[in-house]
């Protein structure tokens, strides 16, 4: 049965009740659409290097799990160590909210489940949902058409979250490979502020799909810093899309660190409304052996005075294969654009694979951009050197090979997830294939 | 200590050492000079086990060890350092993380516990004074934006820390201006005792005035031609390598 027809046939058992009107009308032209819409084939030139054929093959299931998960003490087990946070977890693809703890006491502040919003957040809701999604492709129809919950967070004017939101998603199934579909909306107001760390887990088989959407609505002013931590969600597969809208002086900034899944392919798209914008888009990427990485990023100048940022690193290990396009346009309009983006890639081994493409197309003809694109080995006398003081070749790779990847770990500014992750890189470059 | 016995080596089937015989024991300071292309850091990169090299003919042992045999980072926890000629830049590892790396990796190699985090920065610090090393820069990534001392001093400092039988400083005093000079000479001296021995490879005599040489060795085209002592440096100075070379050329005829 394939991915359209599994959904058609589940449809009415995922229980998708909806308060909103306007996600309830999106479901059922998103149905209707997918009767005609494609998956993606290597032949569309934004899909050549990522075959997702083994997803669209999957024996994957979009049935609810029977089993409940409660288990207190594992949720605590993933959680990052000395970060007080809002934590919301979603397991199978639901928000259950006895194991989440919201600190906010702002009641005008919304962060819970947006297939559970209440009344008076339904029009805020009906003026956002969809808005940004506007090339519906099959991943995003199948995903607006079926998915069963994902983050509403909404940010009054004027108001800074005292604490970061931890959003976990947890795979917990033993006997089924699970589809797993959250859409995510965020809703920042102007001048407000808003730490999000996505975080995706597996206990259990450790394999399954998940289709996530994120809609990101930054406001005048307003900040939002985001992380996506794709490092524990073992060999599941994930196609994610992350379309965010900015308005004028604010700021968005991205961290995207992966090195978990069987394949994963990340859109992040960026749209600058109004001037002073700035974006930031830091990303590591780790593909090891069977492991297919791709990370498609835009960011979309269309209006004067506006800044990005981008930086992201990439290893490549065993038979692995990663996939970086980074595509900066900076419209006629956008002068005075700074735009500047760099990638660089580490190849340990003779059969590990990277596509590294920058694309820029520049419209306007006052602004500053560059772009640069690195793809190499270790450094035979940066090895020799450390050889030479007792170290041993292997124990050298690993410390070259995370010094190059900390560079990125080093942009976090929450020193608690920085510590975090720096321990996990350790642990995770140890065992790779060099 | 260290012995060298009719070593050839050659880099893509170019010959470079032909025939080197050197014998160094504890307590010993030698110093080898030649002309460029001589052989010199050829030697040293073949002891201290650098890859690209085939050795054609001859053997080291060192404490009774075939130390062709070893691996490069074997060869450091047994007691080979050298103090390179170009200190390579190592982006993202600071010193302190570095040498504790290192100084665990040897622990490790001879059976011993990692080092206490306490009596381990204390080391670095007692250490880097010896060498004039700003303790600011123990958190910097290697070499990066080091000046020439500062990049040699690291070596010498890196020597103290690692604490080896037989040191090799490499044109170590090229590059550097007298202040400099002294405080690694100085280093080097306070690290100098009964049980280690030193190789300095220089091309000058200004470091052997600071550091002085129980053995002068000259090495020209692949082999020593003449070995001294402390004068013979002297002399060199004076009168350059001509002459030995002249010397050397003549007793080759008549011995063929």
């Amino acid at each position: 049965m394939s991915l359209k027809e599994n959904l058609s046939a589940n449809i009415s058992d995922l229980g998708l009740n909806q308060q909103s009107e306007k996600i309830s009308l999106s479901r059922k032209l998103a149905l209707e659409a997918l009767k005609t819409v494609e998956f993606p084939t290597v032949k569309d030139e934004e899909w050549k290097y990522t075959n997702i054929r083994p997803i669209l093959n999957g024996n994957y299931s979009f049935k609810k799990p029977d089993a409940t998960f409660k288990d207190q003490s594992i949720i605590k087990s993933l959680l990052i160590p000395e970060l007080d946070s809002n934590v919301l977890v979603f397991v199978n693809g639901r928000f259950e909210e006895s194991l989440s703890s919201i600190q906010e006491q702002d009641r005008s502040i919304f962060i819970g489940s947006l297939a559970n919003i209440p009344e008076n957040f339904t029009s805020l809701v009906d003026n956002h949902f969809g808005k940004l999604c506007t090339k519906e492709g099959a991943f995003t129809a199948l995903n607006t058409a079926g998915f069963s919950d994902g983050l509403f967070l909404h940010v009054p004017k004027n108001v800074t979250l005292n604490w970061p939101i931890h959003l976990l998603n947890v795979n917990t199934c033993e006997s089924i490979e699970p589809i797993n579909q959250y859409r995510n909306l965020l809703i920042l107001e102007k001048s407000s502020s808003a730490v999000l760390i996505e975080s995706y887990h597996v206990i259990g088989l450790g394999s399954g799909f998940e289709n996530i959407v994120t809609e990101v609505f930054v406001d005048e002013n307003a900040n939002l810093e985001h992380y996506k931590l794709q490092t524990a969600c073992e060999s599941s597969s994930q196609i994610c899309l992350t379309e965010v809208s900015q308005k004028q002086n604010s700021t968005y900034t991205n961290h995207t660190i992966s090195w978990c899944g069987k394949i994963i392919r990340n859109n992040l798209n960026t749209i600058h409304e109004g001037q002073n914008c700035l974006t930031n888009y830091f990303g590591l990427y780790i593909a090891d052996t069977d492991q297919i990485i791709d990370n498609h990023t835009f960011i979309n100048h269309a209006i004067p005075h506006c800044n990005s940022n981008e930086s992201y690193r990439g290893i490549v290990a065993g038979s692995g294969k990663a996939v970086f396009n980074g595509k900066v346009l900076v419209q006629q309009d956008a002068q005075k654009t700074l735009a500047y983006q760099s990638v660089k890639n580490l190849l340990l081994s003779e059969n590990a694979t990277i596509y590294a493409k920058p694309e820029l197309e520049i419209f306007a003809d006052d602004v500053k951009c560059s772009h640069g694109a690195t793809i190499g080995s270790l450094d035979k006398n940066e090895l020799f050197y450390l050889e030479a003081r007792c170290i041993s070749k292997e124990k050298a790779k690993a410390m070259l090979t995370f010094a190059f990847a900390n560079e990125i770990i080093e942009e976090i500014k929450i020193e608690a997830l920085k510590l975090y992750l720096t321990e996990r890189l350790e642990i995770k470059l140890n065992n790779v294939s060099y | 200590m260290l012995k060298i016995t009719n070593l050839k080596a050659e880099i893509e089937g170019k010959k470079i050492l032909k025939g080197i015989n050197l014998e160094i024991n504890p307590g010993e300071v030698h110093a080898i000079m030649g002309p460029n292309g001589s052989g010199k850091s050829t030697l040293s990169s073949i002891i201290a086990g650098k890859d690209g090299y085939d050795i054609t003919e001859g053997e080291i042992s060192f404490l009774g060890k075939d130390l062709l045999e070893l691996a490069p980072n074997e060869r450091a926890c047994e007691g080979i350092f050298l103090a390179f000629q170009y200190p390579v830049e190592i982006s993202g590892v600071s010193i302190t993380n570095f040498m504790k790396s290192a100084v665990n990796e040897k622990n490790k190699y001879h059976g011993l516990e990692p080092v206490k985090a306490t009596e381990f920065l204390a080391k670095m610090r007692e250490k880097a004074a010896l060498v004039g090393l700003k303790p600011e820069l123990m958190k910097r990534s290697v070499n990066q934006g080091f000046s020439g001392g500062e990049k040699k001093r690291n070596e010498i400092f890196q020597l103290a820390m690692l604490d080896p039988k037989v040191a090799i400083l490499d044109e170590t005093d090229s590059g550097l201006d007298i202040d400099a000079l002294r405080a690694v000479a100085d280093g080097v001296n306070i690290l100098k005792n009964k049980d280690n021995a030193f190789v300095v490879i220089t091309h000058y005599q200004r470091l052997l005035e600071y550091i002085i040489p129980d053995f002068v060795h000259v090495l020209y085209d692949g082999k020593i031609v003449k070995t001294g002592d402390k004068s013979l440096a002297l002399e060199l100075e004076e009168k350059g390598y001509d002459w030995i070379i002249k010397e050397f050329q003549t007793l080759e005829t008549s011995n063929s």
